[in-house]
């Protein structure tokens, strides 16, 4: 986590009524940028996430009194756009799809690894931050131009296939943020469901070739959880 | 490739039932007793008719030697001649030693005592080609004397009785054979309705049951006790199956809460080696959890409840897709992955998802299972209204008698366990297929394994040529061009 600590402080919304589950996540987030703020309560959810300035919501989909759909129809219906994580107990393949469809920006099966969930938090707070309609992308002496899909280091050319330059836009979209498989798998590839992680370690590693053999390494391997993009 | 195979036996044959073949065999029974009764009958009547003319004949050779005093022939001629003119029903002769006819109404006969029956009347005048039954009495000077009778009676007799024999074995046999053929029917139409229901309840309308009607024979019976066990293997399914689910998702909650206490310890300043047995309990942990959401995914797709409409979707994408997904690793093994798609685009609706796992899941099986050199290709096309999607491998193929038991759930062959994977591949593709009504089969692709799904056209449904989704095993390699 040492890498997020300069990161600016943010504020997060847990509505969530699993007791356990709020002890870890807040356990986990306890000396992070992150500052969660809990109800278990989704009627106070609802109230909290309207009254207050929120930079993510995590939102469960089921909650006494209140369903978590219900939630984000209305914070989208009042104009709120505050980024939403959904939590879907079961993998209901329905489940999923409906919570983006509503207007949720990303969603996470229970259980969850905390890294991921992580991950999952500072590429939605990201997100928020940066401009939308840019022309260029730059990380370090890495530059991709969106207009005419051109990828440059160090002022050079680099050829980059479309999957890869796909995967590549990814990672600099979401510098220095931790991205794991699943998001890498979910965002560039469209899949879904769990798949041996070693494929994507093919993928990465094609990628880092392209970007140069010889050149500093920006692509780094977080063990068991995924890749981040980063200077050092 | 969609013949009818050897073990369907619909639709059954009348023919063939066993209510037709125990009628069939009444109808002969019946035949055989009809036919003796009436040969017995016959000859029996046949007999009491010879008896008679016999008496007959008797008497009027008695009365003429009687007549004559001493058997020969001067004594015999005054009586005979006298009853050939007046006894014209009977036919006489007498003639001598050297067969010269003294009197008679006759021509001459070679001499012969006894009884005798003449196939024709002998007669000289009037002539006629009746049959005669007489007594024939050599006499003391060598002479002959024959008193004989119209035996027409008797021939009618035995004509008639043939007659009647053949006419009614034929339609014992015709009544026999279509009172088999109707009972069957009505049997066989019965059956009949049975079997359909099996047969839905087979294809997985697991709630469909017998209908009963108030005739209260010995199929309502039947039907009452198959619709009891039938209730009884439903209760028993959707418990185990109740039992599985519930296992799978109750075990994820202290799964997940196990997980949560392994990422809370790997905060607490583990040496190197308590930190990598750590990281191999998360990968068991994960491993664990995989298997049961997937099971319960499974479970899911085939119970069809809470699966997204269907939407149209571009087969060349998924297909693209997935194989580049797979191409660096494949590459890394050494191994060829060629994508060849149909010149058209075709048309497709379903769950991008899940024909997107699917894919990936029998691209991942080939990758897995094939060597390094081998060549893994996947293809599309039109299969008559079907689309057709294919992954097929020249790795080391799968036996004959394992391409159906491959698709059940954990069901491995790699004994050793060395290749990764839950087992549970196969039966995802299979449960995607099915809840698209489709098809898939497992072919030899001489040499290893070639995957074919059939889905039908977007808007359309398979024809039923091509069978309901079921797993057919086929040890043929040349289905594929």
């Amino acid at each position: 986590m040492s890498e997020l600590v300069f990161s600016p402080a943010a504020d997060v919304l847990l509505i969530e009524d699993d007791s356990m589950t709020v002890t870890y996540i807040e356990r986990f987030f306890q000396d992070s940028h992150i500052h969660i703020t809990t109800t278990v309560d989704g009627l106070r959810g609802q109230e909290l996430a309207m009254t207050r300035s929120w930079d993510c919501i995590i939102l469960d989909r089921r909650l006494p009194g209140i369903d978590g759909l219900t939630i984000l129809t209305h914070l989208r219906s009042h104009n709120i756009q505050t980024p939403v994580l959904f939590l879907t107990t079961m993998d209901g393949i329905h489940d999923r799809v409906t919570g983006l469809r509503h207007g949720g920006d990303d969603y996470l099966v229970k259980p969850f690894a905390l890294m991921e969930l992580s991950a999952r938090i500072e590429s939605l707070l990201r997100r928020g931050r940066e401009p939308q309609n840019e022309v260029t992308l730059t990380f370090a002496d890495v530059e991709i131009n969106l207009l005419n899909r051109e990828v440059r280091r160090a002022g050079e050319k680099l050829y980059i296939q479309a999957q890869e330059l796909k995967l590549l836009e990814y990672f600099m979209r979401n510098p220095n943020v931790i991205l794991s498989h699943k998001m890498l798998l979910q965002t560039v590839w469209d899949i879904d469901f769990p798949i041996h992680s070693n494929l994507l370690a093919s993928h990465i590693s094609r990628l880092r070739e392209r970007l140069g053999r010889d050149a500093t390494p920006l692509i780094h391997t977080v063990k068991g959880h995924g890749y981040i993009l980063r200077t050092q | 490739m969609h013949k009818k195979q050897g073990t369907s036996p619909y639709p059954f044959s009348v023919f063939r039932s066993s209510s037709f073949r125990i009628m069939a065999m009444f109808a002969g029974c019946f035949v055989v007793c009809g036919i003796t009764v009436m040969a017995v009958s016959g000859y029996h009547s046949l007999h009491l008719l010879r008896q008679q003319l016999q008496k007959v004949i008797s008497n009027e050779r008695d009365e003429a030697l009687s007549d004559a005093v001493i058997h020969d022939i001067p004594h015999l001629r005054p009586v005979m001649t006298e009853l050939v003119r007046n006894e014209p029903g009977f036919y006489y002769l007498l003639q001598d030693a050297q067969k010269h006819i003294v009197v008679g109404n006759m021509l001459p006969l070679r001499p012969q005592t006894g009884w005798r029956t003449l196939s024709w009347t002998h007669r000289s005048l009037p002539r006629d080609h009746r049959p005669v039954i007489g007594y024939g009495v050599l006499l003391d000077d060598g002479g002959y004397l024959f008193v004989g009778i119209d035996a027409e009676p008797v021939q009618t007799l035995r004509r008639d009785l043939w007659f009647t024999l053949a006419w009614s074995a034929a339609s014992f046999i015709v009544i026999g054979f279509a009172g088999g053929f109707i009972v069957s029917r009505l049997v066989l139409n019965k059956i009949e309705t049975i079997s359909q229901t099996a047969r839905d309840i087979m294809k997985g309308s697991i709630s469909r049951r017998l209908t009963l009607n108030t005739t209260n024979d010995e199929f309502e019976h039947l039907a009452a006790s198959l619709n009891a066990m039938l209730d009884k293997n439903e209760r028993l399914i959707e418990s185990i199956r109740q039992v599985t689910d519930d296992i799978a998702h109750d075990m994820r909650r202290p799964l997940a809460h196990l997980g949560q206490h392994l990422d809370e310890i790997a905060h607490e300043g583990l040496s190197h080696s308590q930190q990598h047995t750590l990281s191999l309990a998360k990968v068991n942990l994960d491993e664990a959890l995989e298997i049961f959401s997937t099971l319960l995914k499974i479970a899911q797709i085939e119970s069809g409840e809470g699966i997204p409409d269907t939407q149209d979707i571009v087969l060349d994408e998924i297909l693209h897709s997935v194989t580049e997904l797979y191409r660096p690793i494949t590459e890394e093994r050494g191994q060829k992955l060629i994508l060849r798609l149909d010149r058209k685009a075709l048309p497709l609706s379903g769950n991008r998802v899940l024909l997107m796992q699917m894919l990936a899941n029998l691209i991942e099986n080939a990758t897995n299972h094939c060597p390094r050199g081998s060549t893994i290709t996947v293809s599309s096309g039109m299969a008559g209204n079907a689309v057709m999607i294919a992954v097929a491998d020249d790795g080391p193929g799968i036996p004959p008698q394992e391409r159906e038991r491959v698709f059940e759930k954990m069901v491995r062959l790699d004994r050793s366990r060395s290749i990764p994977g839950t087992g549970l591949g196969l039966s995802m593709v299979r449960a995607v297929v099915r809840l698209h009504q489709g098809t898939v089969r497992l072919l030899d692709n001489e040499p290893g394994v070639r995957c074919e799904i059939r889905l039908p056209e977007a808007g359309r449904k398979l024809t039923r040529d091509v069978p309901p989704p079921v797993i057919r095993v086929q040890d043929t390699g040349n289905a594929g061009k």
